[in-house]
């Protein structure tokens, strides 16, 4: 029953860790107790936190607990886990394969480095081109973001707070634009900051935090709307910081929103 | 034009995928799901110059298609939902709130703070109303008896 549940909670785990609702990672955690043994189960999830218990027929009680301090979004995993789980719940692998699947689950890379930083760039030529960007502000935008998209995908990698990243990233993208604005003044810049800014603010967040709330899950909800609200505190000092450095030394005003 | 435009967000949305690590058998359907997205929002809006009517329907589409998709494939929802919404996600409105903050500018943060919670809302609000839908058409369909020849 033990490994059970500690499988269960490394499935959790690996769910909330990756971007998951909380009451997805509930469910998921309750799904994997199978056991006949199990008579009663009771799992509490945060969004850092998950505690789960389960009573036994012969009265004792097992409680684990894990604590996840960095989240980011890796819907593949999110992918594999559950179709993990469900085999399991069908009795079509045993715990040792679980536990097996969720460890190389758990250290697998999706995409390489280097793709990932591209096709963010790619995705900001892209979404300049479709909310009405012209060819060379989309081709501007692309160059504009390889280096604070390689910056934030190797923070992330060294464990950076994200808070630190993203006012790092804004200011890199003010520095890039700023030097493409004075290059060519003609340039459609709100379409273009519109692209940028898409992918590295916290959109996604805020949607799982409100469908949180909406579960009845107010404290994740709550904490993740904060942390939503902050990653895009970070990216405007970033970005605010270098436009009134450039005000102050040249005068004027660079654009307005 | 907007066949174009639609094509670019539905390119971008599946790039944002792999950002996101979503796997590989499943871009392609993302980016399809991005480009349907735009496509209605553009359309609704082209005929009833409403922003929020047209984001409501259009998160609405997705929705159904992401339940569709989730149960056809048994994978979470949260895949295609977050794929197909990255287009009508008010990004750029969060950004301008904040930096209403950065620059003292109290119009940009009440309006953007407004706009920003309304266009969460009504994303929110057309994925529950989805599923709801869903889930009571599942329940109509098991209480329907068969009629018997």
């Amino acid at each position: 029953m033990y490994e059970e549940l500690k499988a269960a909670l490394k499935a959790g785990e690996i769910m909330l860790r990756n971007g998951s609702e909380t009451f997805r990672v509930q469910y998921i955690i309750k799904k994997m107790l199978i056991n006949k043994n199990i008579i009663n189960k009771d799992v509490i999830v945060i969004g850092t936190a998950m505690i789960a218990t389960i009573e036994l027929k012969d009265g004792h009680p097992i409680t684990l607990s894990r604590s996840i301090t960095r989240r980011k979004n890796n819907l593949q995993k999110l992918s594999l886990v559950t179709r993990v789980v469900d085999d399991y719940a069908n009795n079509r692998i045993n715990l040792n394969e679980v536990m097996e699947k969720l460890e190389k689950i758990d250290n697998t890379t999706t995409y390489s480095f280097w793709l990932k930083v591209l096709c963010t760039s790619l995705g900001t030529f892209s979404f300049t081109l479709g909310y009405g960007g012209t060819l060379t502000g989309a081709i501007t935008m692309f160059l504009i973001t390889i280096i604070p998209a390689y910056f934030i995908q190797l923070f992330f990698k060294k464990n950076v707070p994200y808070f630190i990243s993203n006012i790092l990233a804004g200011a890199l993208i003010s520095i890039f634009s700023l030097i493409a604005f004075n290059l060519n003044p003609l340039l459609q810049y709100d379409k273009m900051i519109a692209s940028a800014i898409i992918i590295l603010t916290p959109g996604i967040m805020a949607v799982t935090a409100i469908r949180d709330v909406v579960n009845g899950d107010f404290i994740t909800g709550a904490s993740r709307g904060m942390e939503a609200l902050l990653s895009a505190t970070g990216l405007s000092i970033g970005v605010g910081f270098i436009f009134a450095l450039y005000v102050f030394f040249t005068g004027g005003t660079v654009w307005t929103f | 034009m907007d066949i174009l435009k639609i094509i670019m967000i539905g390119l971008g949305t599946g790039f944002v995928s792999i950002a996101l690590e979503a796997s590989k058998e499943d871009l392609p359907i993302n980016a399809l799901l991005g480009s349907i997205c735009f496509a209605t929002y553009l359309y609704v809006f082209q005929i009833s110059n409403n922003n929020m009517l047209a984001t409501f329907l259009a998160s609405f589409l997705i929705s159904f298609l992401a339940i569709y998709l989730t149960r056809k494939r048994g994978k979470p929802l949260q895949i295609y939902l977050i794929a197909g919404i990255i287009p009508l996600l008010p990004g750029l409105n969060i950004f301008k709130m904040v930096f209403g903050f950065v620059n003292q500018d109290n119009t940009a943060i009440f309006e953007n703070a407004n706009l920003t919670i309304q266009i969460l809302a009504i994303i929110v609000l057309s994925i529950v109303f989805a599923s709801s839908i869903t889930k009571l058409l599942k329940r109509l369909q098991f209480n329907i008896k068969k009629p018997e020849s």
